[in-house]
């Protein structure tokens, strides 16, 4: 009988396990996701009659309409940088971690090391460096001037070029480590099947080895472009007026103007579309390549 | 090597050396391949074979020699440009697509037109005999069906050779047996030349039509399994395919076909030349297989009688057709018989005192010495045993 109670309670606890491991994140998602998603949609449906009055509820969609009628240039600008920025990544990151998986050999660990090198200074600090590397009077503008379709007015900082640019270089880690990840994992002896079978080394690569380190660059482009995406700082520093991206006008209505409602609303929407985008992306990729 | 046998030859292997750095991993390989074979290269690990079949793949490039696939020099000819295909020992089977697009891959890389390449995958397919498993991955076959894919995904496009790297290595007994009937089969039914490296002599002996046996980067025999059963060139092939017990033995005189050496301890006895002619007083190997010595006055297993050595009986193993019978002779040698029913393995204990014999012919001379400490049984199967 004694033994039976045991074996009764043993069960119970290994039936509840599970959920007893799950709590911790559960209670940080709660807490930290949930929560702060219903005060923003509660927020983004407030209205805020002065800069300094507190929102009150009041089912207002009109923060949404104008959020899409006035911020379209800047929500269509946000893509189009991030999108470019995840590009480039892809091709600088792409070939940089094939050649440290393929070619690295007993470097590599110190070479991926490298990679993350930069994360030991503030990424606010390192972006604020941009600014006085590419400023007017510097030797990159001067170099850049050069260039024939460039007048010798012609500057980096405050243009796209810089923004896109600043996005690159502030991302790319994230690009170069999941794709080195899946290179690292592939079984070059499979190259060498399909050189056997006819295929040269270009072949092999495209119908190998890219295939195979797919997951890796669908995993790096969604580390770079979402937080690209709704990146502020970079357009803030590199940037002008005009390259403003989504994210300096939610930072502004926040911080600045106190326009709650509104900075709530243009999150939303980005949140919406990022995860429409990247639902899409993924399809578009297949589910497959994740599951190799 | 005349020319008639270079034009009947699928690969001719020209004094190929391959040196990685200081180490000599294949060394003057010279032999020639004929159209339709099943040759097999025989060898313990490092001894070269598997770089030999890599060299010919394409994947390494000769040191010095050339390599001739069907009359024409590939040595510099990388791997996609020549007219061979290999199965790997891991398989390595394209994991992201699916068994049809694996099998295809070939045929679809050299542009053949898709109706054709239906039609060849699936033919290959029941070749295999795996028609149903086109849709599959890779990873949803057992090691057994992923080696016959490897097998279809290099025999669908009709190279002038296949190279299959230690195919069976990752295989259960049971299947590795199933698995060379079939390969044999296969090979008679394409008519391809094949070309085998294993390490495992049983393997070898059971498909090749020739088999070259290598160690140390050197070829030492290439022959029939028959051949090299029963004349092997060194004692390094004798002991390396089946049981051997080896004896030193001197050359005392040669009279036409047969040849008297004397043992260590004194004993003479009349054995076979086979054929070679030996000097007096040169040092060579006396080799007589477990199966052909008998106890003294059981019926001999050949014609014409031999000789007999003294020796005590270290112990008696049951292994079901045959008793394995150790004994040591007086000079301190292990030899092995494997006795059969007829020779009443119960009439001798351990420790009791057996004269062995063996038949005229059940002898044979390697024509070359051993050491008086490599003296005795040698064979593979007591290598793994220990390892």
């Amino acid at each position: 009988m004694a033994a039976a109670t045991t074996d009764d309670t043993g069960l119970r606890r290994g039936r509840f396990a599970p959920y007893g491991l799950l709590s911790p994140g559960i209670i940080w998602l709660l807490l930290f996701f949930l929560v702060p998603v219903v005060m923003l949609v509660k927020a983004s449906l407030s209205t805020k009659p002065s800069r300094f009055a507190d929102p009150e509820f009041a089912w207002d969609f009109s923060n949404y309409t104008s959020a899409l009628s006035e911020y379209s240039p800047e929500f269509l600008r946000s893509f189009l940088y991030a999108g470019t920025a995840t590009v480039l990544a892809i091709l600088v990151g792409y070939p940089l971690a094939y050649w440290i998986a393929t070619c690295g050999g007993r470097w590599k660990n110190f070479l991926i090391g490298l990679v993350v090198v930069p994360f030991f200074t503030s990424y606010l600090i390192r972006t604020i460096a941009w600014t006085s590397i590419l400023q007017d009077d510097g030797p990159v503008t001067a170099l850049y001037r050069l260039l024939p379709w460039v007048g010798s007015d012609g500057r980096i900082l405050a243009t796209p070029l810089a923004v896109i640019g600043g996005l690159t270089y502030n991302f790319i880690s994230f690009m170069i480590l999941p794709i080195y990840v899946s290179l690292e994992k592939i079984d070059f002896r499979l190259t060498e099947a399909a050189a056997d079978l006819g295929s040269t080394p270009w072949r092999a690569f495209r119908k190998v080895v890219l295939p195979l380190s797919m997951p890796g660059v669908f995993a790096g482009s969604l580390l770079v472009f979402i937080p690209a995406a709704g990146d502020y700082l970079n357009a803030r520093y590199l940037g002008s007026p005009q390259t403003s991206m989504i994210g300096t006008v939610v930072q502004n209505k926040f911080l600045v103007q106190f326009d709650y409602p509104q900075a709530a609303a243009l999150s939303l929407v980005l949140m919406v579309i990022i995860t429409a985008m990247v639902l899409i992306y993924s399809r578009f990729l297949g589910t497959e390549g994740l599951a190799v | 090597m005349g020319d008639g046998k270079v034009a009947e030859a699928t690969i001719l292997l020209d004094a190929v050396t391959k040196r990685f750095g200081d180490y000599v991993a294949v060394e003057q390989a010279d032999f020639a391949i004929a159209r339709g074979e099943f040759f097999s290269m025989l060898g313990p690990s490092g001894c070269g074979k598997t770089t030999t079949l890599r060299m010919i793949a394409g994947f390494e490039t000769p040191t010095s020699g050339r390599i001739l696939l069907e009359g024409r020099d590939v040595s510099d000819t990388p791997p996609y440009k020549r007219d061979v295909n290999t199965v790997f020992q891991n398989y390595a089977l394209f994991p992201h697509m699916s068994i049809f697009d694996n099998v295809a891959f070939g045929l679809r890389t050299a542009k053949v037109p898709a109706d054709q390449v239906r039609t060849r995958v699936m033919d290959m397919l029941d070749v295999v005999r795996l028609p149903d498993m086109a849709d599959r991955r890779p990873n949803q076959l057992s090691g057994g069906q992923q080696q016959r894919i490897a097998l279809a995904r290099a025999l669908v496009n009709h190279p002038a050779a296949l190279l299959l790297d230690e195919p069976l290595g990752a295989l259960d007994l049971k299947l590795r047996q199933v698995m060379q009937l079939e390969l044999k089969r296969i090979q008679r039914d394409v008519g391809i030349t094949f070309i085998f490296v294993t390490h495992d002599q049983e393997e070898a002996l059971t498909m090749s039509d020739r088999i070259a046996v290598m160690t140390q980067g050197r070829v030492d025999q290439i022959g029939t399994p028959t051949e090299i059963y029963h004349t092997p060139a060194t004692p390094f092939v004798a002991g390396f395919i089946g049981t051997a017990n080896l004896l030193p033995v001197t050359v005392v005189s040669q009279t036409g076909d047969d040849v008297t050496v004397e043992t260590r301890l004194g004993g003479q006895c009349t054995v076979s030349s086979a054929g070679t002619t030996y000097a007096p007083g040169s040092e060579v190997t006396l080799m007589v297989r477990p199966e052909r010595l008998v106890p003294a006055g059981a019926p001999l297993h050949g014609t014409g009688s031999g000789a007999s050595i003294r020796a005590i009986v270290t112990s008696m193993v049951f292994q079901g057709p045959v008793v394995r019978c150790q004994v040591r002779t007086e000079a301190g040698a292990d030899l092995v018989a494997h006795l059969g029913p007829e020779d009443d393995p119960g009439s001798f204990p351990v420790g009791s005192e057996m004269e062995m014999t063996w038949s005229h012919d059940g002898a044979y001379l390697v024509p070359e010495p051993i050491a008086a400490d490599e003296a005795g049984v040698t064979s593979m199967e007591d290598d793994q045993t220990a390892a």
